[in-house]
């Protein structure tokens, strides 16, 4: 499955890029996360619970940030094992570009889902992923702008 | 012994008979495996791979174990050393192949999504499954491959690591044994193309589809040191099962029964490979001493079973410009998955696929090769039309490629290259024994006027509307003489049977071979009803039992009407033959079989019908009363006969189908379906309409609707019936059905085994009908499915 | 597959019984069972895992087809009874086109338009028939409350509707309906009566000359699920129902919609069926408008 889009976000280059590395606001903005922790600088484990309707998976894995090029760009690589009901494989690069007092953001995901959440459909799939994104995004920048996140589960 | 208003001419040769089984399956009494409950028995799941293709790191079982009433989870290093592997030679055809070495469970990698890696016993069914989703498995992944030419290129990912490449099989088919011999061949072949007047040349795809029985498999087991393991397996050949588990668990052969249950939900070829289920399930029973039970699930069954077809054949063709079939040259490769089931290891189906190419026309020459690629894939399981159902298609368009391509009509062009005599002998080597192409050709085209339907396809043309006409032929299996058997499968292709009789004149049939609800019970009670005058009613027959029945390699290949029911025939033949002896003494005078007719209930001297004793009295009299019998003649009256035909026999069928395609959608309606069948001398026309019936809509739906798929990380995403369709009743035209018989020359009976590949004429044919509709547009199909979003873009191209 | 351990399971008579039993579970672990067509399913396969299931089949008072004021159907009314239903007034036609095409005879005997509605399905018929025709559904909870909420707000993502899991839907409603006011409803599915690939529903009123007031057109079967076509609605006013005015409306549909692609069948050829089946729907509601 893949997914691409450009959004805006009201915070200089900087701040977004550091926020992108913040364990606090991702561990808020991410929907549905109940545990984010740093082992390293670059590399996070994680407990997400991933909800469509009543369809309800939770996920442990890791997260791992690579090509690095502070202000600008990162790679996050994370896989989560779903238990029964699956597992998933993501690739995610985060490019920002300055625009002033803004930062345009444009992330591309690639992501392999896997198991019995894969037999679920690609249309079911690709639009609850859709959907997550943008209340990722919009918890983030709701964080940055000091608010609480806005959406916290992922109903 | 009442009558039964059905009977027809004496006989119950060709009688309408309502099928004895029946009564029992549609009103809840039929004893199916899952009917089956033993004491102390526990309930066996198995934990499957969600990877495609990956090493396993570690499977933690502890979390399984703690939940209450589980007894056991079982990994394949657990059991490495406790069994053997396969591959075991009862299972391995005598054909050249890489056969992969693998045990029930996967021991340090997985090759396919839906592989068995754990298996959980539980005392309880539900506890089983809570458990099985406890057992934690790490995975490391490795690269995927699902194209099956890319499985083939230099360098893919290797999948069955014992060996060094993903080919498991490969074979040259034509002009000799020798490399000479073939290359040889090619060039000839290659000359008849350079000089003929017109060639065609195209890639033909079909996808992944095959069946879904509507009953998944079973398995249980029941051990005791003192009589053994007793196997209930849904299978088509427990004969076959009951050798495998003897050889891989290493148990006595007196130790070792396996039953297919009385009722079956459906065969069709899924239940006849050998299951890696069925050894861990047999072993874990005498390991822990209980009876051991697995019953498949739905989402299991699509996962690891019913997957068939999908081969690519890049087909050329070479004709005269009036017609008349040249040469064919074909590179065939198939998907063959991983090739872990015994018996067929997925490259089988294929394997005959590229025999039976060359169908039903006259070649002067051919050139056909295939290659089978392992792929992350299930493996492949025979589904009937066994391996030809996509070269099939790809014969019949080619040969409509060809008739368009020269202005002849196609159904021209098929009469003109027909098989004009048979016995005949195919470039690929097939002998086909009798029957009379032509006639039965003839007969289909009885049922359309195409000079008519010429015009009113023109008439349509002009308003607007698409109407089109297509054909396909079908030569097939009836059953497998051994001499094409043991070659292919390593097994015998006798039919086998006993007849006994018992005093009071009931006959008790036994045979080898387990059907799936193909209704043999009720063909061989109308045979044996035939063959001593008693009703249908007063036969039992017994199937699938290895402790009670003579060998039989199992219900596959159309062996029953052709195999199996003659020699139920001969069985009736050989006992008639002493109770006329008996009779005949008896009565004082000198008289063999001829010379009496069994009928109603008595035998009948034929020069004096007032000289007669009833059937039951004559039995009763042999098998109680055994004194003053003819010398040297002992009483008891039973016969066991093993039947081989004198050569393989075939059975043939032409089809043709009209469609009305609507040019804006795509969408096609078939608006008839006619058939024109040879299949010999019909035992029970009620059965054999049913038979067809049941393979056109198999064809169709194979065609339109199923199909298995797997995504480019090798994921299985059809694995329910949301997302593996099949066809509805309203999706299907009227069938009609009609018989052109030659009765066979090989069998007592004239009778010819009949279902196996009947499917494999439907996509081109409909394939066909849709082209030929669509001529305006000059649409060629070459892909299956059929859907009408790729037809409308076709129609879309075309205009453009 | 056998579902996860199943705790309680409750059978009440009346609504009241009913949210009483519900909240008897922490939120989530309980769960309303209508016809459990697409629910058994998703437990079943251990997609969902209530450990209470209280069984609608026995509350009477969410049973039934009601006209006394526009038109009421209670939740747990089955598709079986709608299509079977004679009395739909033309405006709710689309009703008896949708319910009488879901899934099989066995699925129609069982399904209701409750559960149909409430779950939301990916690709499902009724849920485009009602935020069509613009329906309205009643919540009801524990403590007495009755909230009203139109289709466009109840029906919100793929399995996702405003219905908490502590209310219970009474039934959907509708005002008796404008004159000239007509509805129908088309799927296309791979084989008969499958989930639909792409659905289309149309509602039209009429002035006095005939020409199309309002319209709305809903589009079933979508990656994004059961929506309006807001476009489409627009476009249609002023139609006098001729195909071409209304060709192009449901051209301008498919160009506002986004289709995707997948094993049923490509972006290119839902857009194909959107406008045929759109044009289809439209003059079969522009018929039975003029009756």
């Amino acid at each position: 499955m893949e997914l691409a889009e450009e959004i805006r976000i009201n915070a200089t280059r900087d701040i977004v890029f550091a926020a992108l590395n913040n364990v606090e606001i991702l561990k808020q903005a991410i929907p549905g996360c109940e545990a984010l922790e740093a082992t390293s600088a670059t590399e996070f484990t994680a407990t997400v619970v991933s909800k469509i309707g009543p369809l309800k998976a939770r996920f442990t894995g890791n997260v791992t940030l690579v090509d690095v090029i502070a202000p600008q760009s990162y790679t996050m690589v994370g896989e989560g094992k779903g238990g029964p009901a699956g597992f998933a494989k993501m690739r995610t690069f985060v490019h920002l570009t300055d625009e002033g007092e803004s930062t345009l953001l444009r992330y591309e995901v690639k992501a392999d889902i896997g198991g019995k959440l894969a037999q679920l459909g690609g249309a079911l799939i690709s639009s609850t992923s859709k959907k997550l994104a943008g209340i990722f995004f919009g918890n983030f920048e709701a964080l940055l702008n000091g608010e609480r996140a806005i959406e916290r589960s992922s109903e | 012994m009442a009558s039964n208003p059905q009977k027809t001419n004496d006989s119950w040769m060709g009688s309408r008979l309502a099928r004895k089984e029946d009564l029992r399956l549609v009103t809840g009494q039929g004893k199916y495996i899952s009917d089956i409950v033993l004491p102390r028995m526990l309930h066996a799941v198995f934990v499957r791979s969600d990877r495609a293709h990956a090493k396993i790191v570690s499977i933690d079982t502890s979390a399984a174990l703690a939940l209450p009433g589980v007894v056991c989870v079982v990994t394949g290093d657990d059991i490495v050393d406790e069994l053997r592997s396969m591959p075991q030679p009862v299972l391995l055809p005598n054909l050249p192949a890489k056969y992969p070495t693998f045990y029930p469970l996967c021991v340090g990698k997985v090759k396919f999504h839906g592989a068995p890696v754990a298996l959980v016993i539980a005392r309880d069914k539900y506890v089983a499954e809570d458990a099985a989703e406890l057992v934690e498995i790490e995975y490391e992944e490795l690269p995927v491959v699902v194209d099956p030419e890319a499985a083939l290129e230099p360098g893919a990912p290797l999948i069955n690591e014992d060996h060094d490449d993903n080919e498991i099989f490969s074979m040259t088919f034509t002009g000799g044994t020798t490399q000479a011999e073939h290359d040889a061949n090619d060039k000839e072949v290659e000359e008849i193309f350079q000089n003929a007047d017109v060639t065609i040349k195209e890639r033909f795809r079909v996808h992944r589809t095959g069946l879904t029985p509507m009953e998944p498999r079973g398995v249980l087991c029941d051990w005791s040191d003192s009589d053994g393991l007793t196997a209930w397996i849904t299978t088509q050949r427990p004969h076959i099962d009951r050798l495998a588990i003897i050889d891989l668990l290493d148990i006595p052969a007196d130790k070792v029964r396996v039953i297919a249950p009385r009722d079956q939900g459906g065969g069709f070829g899924v239940k006849a490979p050998f299951f890696r289920e069925n050894v861990i399930i047999a072993h874990m029973a005498r390991k822990l001493g209980q009876p051991v039970r697995w019953i498949e699930s739905r989402y299991e069954s699509l996962m690891n079973v019913g997957q068939e077809r999908d081969q690519i054949n890049y087909l050329e063709v070479a004709a005269t410009q009036d017609g008349k079939l040249l040469a064919l040259r074909n590179r065939g490769i198939a998907d063959n998955g991983t090739g872990e089931t015994g018996v067929y290891w997925g490259f089988v189906m294929p394997f005959l696929g590229a025999v039976e190419l060359p169908n039903t026309y006259t070649w002067d020459k051919a050139d056909v090769k295939l290659r089978v690629a392992v792929t992350n894939k299930a493996c492949l399981t025979p589904s009937r039309a066994f391996g030809h159902f996509p070269t099939r298609f790809a014969i019949e368009r080619a040969v409509d490629m060809i008739a368009h391509k020269i202005g002849m009509e196609p159904s021209d062009l098929r009469r003109k290259n027909l098989i004009p005599h048979l016995p005949y002998t195919s470039t690929t080597g097939e002998y086909y024994d009798s029957g009379d192409f032509v006639q039965v050709w003839d007969n289909l085209m009885s049922h359309i006027d195409m000079a008519k339907f010429r015009e009113e396809q023109q008439a349509a043309r002009s308003e607007g509307r698409y109407i089109g006409i297509g054909f396909g032929t079908g030569v097939e299996l009836s059953g497998m003489a051994s001499e094409v058997l043991v070659p292919m499968e390593n097994q015998p292709g006798y039919g086998a049977a006993s007849v006994r009789l018992d005093p009071r004149g009931t006959a008790l049939v036994f045979g080898g071979d387990a059907p799936g609800g193909q209704g043999h019970e009720t063909s061989v009670a109308q045979i044996v009803a035939s063959a001593f005058g008693i009703e249908p009613q007063d036969t039992v027959t017994t199937t699938g039992d290895t402790a009670t029945t003579p060998f039989g390699s199992g219900t596959i290949g159309a062996r029953g009407a052709s195999y199996f029911m003659s020699a139920v025939h001969n069985a009736c033949v050989e006992i008639k033959v002493k109770i006329a002896r008996i009779l005949a003494h008896d009565l004082g005078i000198s008289a063999t079989l001829d010379d009496f007719e069994f009928v109603d209930g008595q035998v009948v001297l034929r020069s004096d019908r007032s000289v007669k004793k009833s059937f039951r009295d004559i039995v009763e009299r042999i098998i109680m009363h055994p004194i003053n019998m003819p010398p040297g003649e002992v009483g008891g009256l039973e016969a066991t006969v093993y039947f081989e035909a004198a050569k393989p026999m075939i059975c043939f069928n032409a089809d043709f189908c009209t469609v009305e395609v609507d040019i804006h959608s795509g969408e096609f309606k078939i608006t008839k379906w006619v058939s024109s069948e040879d299949v010999g001398n019909v035992i029970n026309p009620l059965i054999v309409d049913g038979q067809m019936h049941g393979a056109i809509v198999q064809g169709l739906s194979n065609t339109m609707f199923e199909e298995f798929i797997y995504n480019d990380q090798g994921q299985q995403l059809t694995a329910d019936f949301e997302n593996y369709k099949i066809a509805n009743a309203a999706d299907m035209p009227d069938i009609e059905v009609t018989y052109s018989p030659s009765p066979c020359p090989h069998t007592p009976l004239g009778t010819r085994g009949i279902g196996e590949g009947r499917p494999s004429s439907v996509p081109g044919a409909l394939s066909n009908a849709i082209c030929d509709a669509l001529l305006p547009f000059g649409i060629e199909i070459t892909e299956l499915p059929l859907r009408p979003g790729a037809i409308w873009k076709k129609i879309q191209e075309s205009q453009a | 597959m056998y579902p996860a351990h199943i705790e309680s399971y409750y059978r009440p008579t009346t609504v009241a019984e009913a949210l009483a039993a519900i909240t008897r579970q922490p939120e989530g672990d309980s769960m309303f069972l209508a016809g459990g067509q697409s629910l058994m399913q998703a437990i079943k396969s251990r997609m969902v895992r209530p450990t209470s299931i209280v069984d609608l089949q026995s509350v009477a008072e969410l049973r039934g087809i009601d006209q006394a004021n526009g038109l009421r159907i209670g939740a747990m009314t089955r598709y079986v009874e709608i299509a079977e239903y004679e009395q739909f007034p033309a405006a709710y036609a689309a009703l008896r086109d949708a319910a009488e095409r879901v899934g099989d005879r066995q699925v129609r005997n069982r399904g209701t338009i409750g559960g149909s509605v409430c779950w939301n399905y990916v690709a499902s018929c009724l849920p485009s028939v009602v935020l069509a025709l613009n329906g309205t559904m009643s919540l009801a909870s524990a403590d007495g409350s009755i909230r009203d909420v139109k289709a466009k707000d109840f029906i919100i993502a793929p399995l996702e509707t405003a219905r908490r899991e502590d209310e219970i839907l009474l039934c959907v409603s509708w005002p008796k309906p404008p004159p000239k006011t007509g509805s129908a409803y088309k799927k296309w599915g791979l084989v008969t009566d499958a989930l639909p690939v792409v659905g289309m529903c149309v509602s039209i009123s009429l002035d006095d000359l005939g020409k199309c007031r309002t319209a709305q057109v809903a589009v079933a079967g979508l990656a994004d699920g059961a929506q309006i076509a807001d476009a489409g609605g627009a476009a249609l006013i002023g139609s006098a129902g001729d195909e071409a005015s209304i060709s192009a409306a449901m051209n301008d549909v498919a160009d506002s919609v986004e289709t995707h692609s997948d094993h049923w069948a490509d972006a290119s050829y839902r857009e194909q069926l959107i406008k045929r089946l759109g044009v289809e729907v439209t003059l079969r509601a522009f018929a039975r408008a003029r009756r």
